[in-house]
C-alpha cells in the first residue's frame, strides 16, 4: 500500500510545484462562476420568479460555484497520461514493476485533485454542516463511488490510446460533455421533465447530482437512484475497461509510436 | 511582401491537408461549442424575455459576433502564436531575424489556420440571418463590420503580450490560455456584471465593450465614444505589443 502512498504523493508535490499553472487553474474557474452567476442572476431578475424549476436564487448561485470546483476535482489527466505511457513505449516499464497500474493511476488521481478536494470539501461544510451521522456517511459513500468511478471513465478514454492516433480531442469533447450533460452551465433540473433521464449519465452524477447533494437540494429517493446509477456505471466500466486493457495489450508493441 | 505572405499562406495550406483529421476534428469542435452556448441561450431565455432589454435575438447576435471574431482571430493569428512561443523558447528566432523583413509582422501572420475558414464562414451565414432580421442601415452595417475587425485586432494584441512575454517567463504556456478565457466570459451582455468589474473590462481592458459593440450597434443603442475608446485602446495595445517585441529582441539569446 505504501508504494501508491508514494504515487499520490508525488504527483500532490508536482501539482504544487507547478504553482502558475494552479492558480492559472483557479482563476479560470472563478471567471467561469462569475460569469454564469452574473448570468443567472440577471435571469431571476427579469423572470419575476422567485425559483427556477424549484431552484431559489440564493441555492442556484451556491449550484454554480460548487459545480465549478468539481470540474477541477474531475480532471482528465489519466487520459493523457496513460496515453502518454502507451505513445512512448513507456508503458512497458511500468508492466515489469510489481504494481498495478491502473491502482497507481487512481492514486495519482487523487493527489492531483487533492487541493481541490479540500477545497470541495470546505465549502460542502459551511454549505452543508452536518449533523446527522448517517447522512454524513452515506453522502462520504456516494461522493466515492461516484469519484472511483469519473476514475474509471477517464481511465477508459485513455486506453482508447491503444488504437487512436490523436488523443487531445478527449480534452473538448470532455469539456463538452461536462458543460452540457454535468450541468456545469445550469442544473439539468431546469430542463423540461422529458430530458430527466440525463441526470444519471455519468457527467451529471459527478457535476450535478454531487453538487446537489451538497447544496442539501436532494431526495432520499435521488440518492438511492443516483448511487444505485454511479454501481451501474462502475460495473459496466470495469468490463469495458478489461476488455479494452486485454486487447490493447495484443496490440501493443511498446516501441512507441 | 504580398508575396512573401502568398509564399506563407500556401505553406499553412499545404500542412493543413497533411493533417486531414485533425482539420476536421478542429471544425466540429469549434461549432460544437458555439452550438453549446446557443442551447444555454434557449434554456436562459426560456426563463426570461428579456434581460437588461435584450431578447433572445440580441443574445444570439452576441455570442455569434464573439464566435466570428474568435474564429477569424484563429484563421487569421492563431497557429503564428503557437509557433511563435516555441520558436522563442527553443530560440530558433535567429532565422527570421537575419531576413531582410520585418520580424514582429513575419510571424504574426506566418501561418493561416485553413479549418477555421469553415467555422468563420458558418457564423458569418449565420449572422447575415440575424442582420437580416435586424434590418440595420447602411451605416449601421458599415460601423458593424468595423467593430468586428477592432474586436480580432483586439484579441491579436492581448495574445501578442501574453507570447511575447515569453522572452523573459519559460512557464508562461499556462498563462497564454488566459486571453481566450477573458474573451469566452465577455460573451455575455455586459450589464449582468456588477459595477466595477463593468467599469475594469469596458474600459480599462475593454473585451466586454469588443463584444457588445457589434451588437450595440445593431440595437442602436451605441455611442461614439464607446467606439472611438475601443479604437484608441486597439492600437494603444498594437504599439504595447511592438515596443515589447523589441525589447523583447533586445532580450533574446538565441539559446533554448
Amino acid at each position: 500500500m505504501m508504494k501508491y502512498f508514494f504515487s499520490f504523493q508525488n504527483s500532490l508535490f508536482t501539482l504544487l510545484s507547478y504553482r502558475t499553472n494552479f492558480w492559472v487553474r483557479i482563476f479560470t474557474t472563478l471567471l467561469s462562476i462569475g460569469m454564469s452567476v452574473f448570468m443567472w442572476q440577471a435571469i431571476y431578475k427579469f423572470s419575476g420568479q422567485e425559483t427556477v424549476a424549484g431552484i431559489g436564487q440564493a441555492n442556484m448561485s451556491l449550484y454554480l460555484v460548487i459545480v465549478n470546483i468539481l470540474t477541477l476535482v474531475f480532471s482528465t489527466e489519466p487520459i493523457f497520461r496513460l496515453s502518454a505511457l502507451i505513445r512512448s513505449g513507456n508503458l512497458s516499464v511500468m508492466l515489469l514493476r510489481p504494481v498495478n497500474i491502473l491502482m497507481q493511476g487512481f492514486f495519482e488521481y487523487l493527489g492531483r485533485s487533492f487541493p481541490y478536494l479540500l477545497i470541495y470539501m470546505g465549502v460542502f461544510w459551511v454549505v452543508k454542516p452536518i449533523s446527522n451521522l448517517l447522512v454524513g456517511l452515506g453522502s462520504l459513500g456516494l461522493f466515492l463511488t461516484i469519484y472511483v468511478m469519473f476514475y474509471m471513465l477517464v481511465t477508459l478514454m485513455g486506453l482508447s490510446s491503444f488504437w487512436l492516433i490523436q488523443i487531445w480531442p478527449m480534452q473538448p469533447v470532455f469539456n463538452a460533455c461536462f458543460f452540457l450533460l454535468g450541468g456545469q452551465l445550469f442544473p439539468l433540473q431546469v430542463l423540461p421533465k422529458n430530458f430527466r433521464w440525463l441526470l444519471y449519465n455519468p457527467f451529471s452524477l459527478a457535476g450535478n447530482q454531487l453538487t446537489m447533494l451538497s447544496i442539501g437540494d436532494m431526495s432520499e429517493e435521488e440518492f438511492f437512484r443516483s448511487f444505485l446509477w454511479a454501481l451501474i456505471w462502475i460495473l459496466l466500466l470495469g468490463v469495458l475497461i478489461h476488455l479494452f486493457w486485454k486487447r490493447g495489450n495484443l496490440r501493443y508493441e511498446g516501441v512507441g509510436m | 511582401m504580398f508575396r512573401i505572405y502568398k509564399t506563407l499562406i500556401a505553406q499553412s495550406l499545404e500542412e493543413n491537408m497533411t493533417y486531414r483529421t485533425t482539420t476536421v476534428l478542429t471544425i466540429i469542435f469549434g461549432i460544437a461549442f458555439y452550438a453549446i452556448s446557443i442551447v444555454a441561450g434557449g434554456v436562459y431565455f426560456s426563463f426570461a424575455k428579456t434581460i437588461y432589454g435584450w431578447q433572445f435575438i440580441d443574445y444570439l447576435n452576441l455570442i455569434t459576433t464573439a464566435n466570428l471574431i474568435s474564429y477569424m482571430y484563429q484563421l487569421f493569428f492563431v497557429v503564428s502564436h503557437e509557433e511563435l512561443t516555441e520558436t522563442i523558447l527553443q530560440g530558433n528566432l535567429d532565422y527570421s531575424l537575419l531576413r531582410p523583413i520585418n520580424s514582429y509582422w513575419f510571424h504574426a501572420f506566418y501561418r493561416l489556420d485553413f479549418p477555421s475558414t469553415i467555422t468563420v464562414l458558418l457564423t458569418v451565414l449565420v449572422e447575415s440571418m440575424i442582420l437580416w432580421s435586424r434590418q440595420p442601415t447602411i451605416q449601421q452595417l458599415i460601423l458593424y463590420i468595423l467593430s468586428v475587425l477592432l474586436g480580432v485586432l483586439f484579441v491579436f494584441d492581448i495574445n501578442q503580450i501574453f507570447v511575447t512575454a515569453t522572452f523573459w517567463f519559460d512557464g508562461l504556456t499556462s498563462l497564454t490560455g488566459i486571453p481566450e478565457d477573458i474573451m469566452n466570459a465577455s460573451a455575455r451582455p455586459s450589464k449582468i456584471y456588477p459595477s466595477l468589474v463593468r467599469m475594469i473590462f469596458l474600459w480599462f481592458v475593454p473585451s466586454l465593450a469588443v463584444t457588445n459593440l457589434p451588437v450595440e450597434i445593431i440595437q442602436r443603442n451605441y455611442s461614439w465614444g464607446s467606439f472611438l475608446w475601443v479604437v484608441a485602446i486597439d492600437l494603444l495595445l498594437l504599439r504595447l505589443s511592438y515596443i515589447e517585441w523589441q525589447h523583447g529582441l533586445r532580450h533574446y539569446v538565441s539559446a533554448d
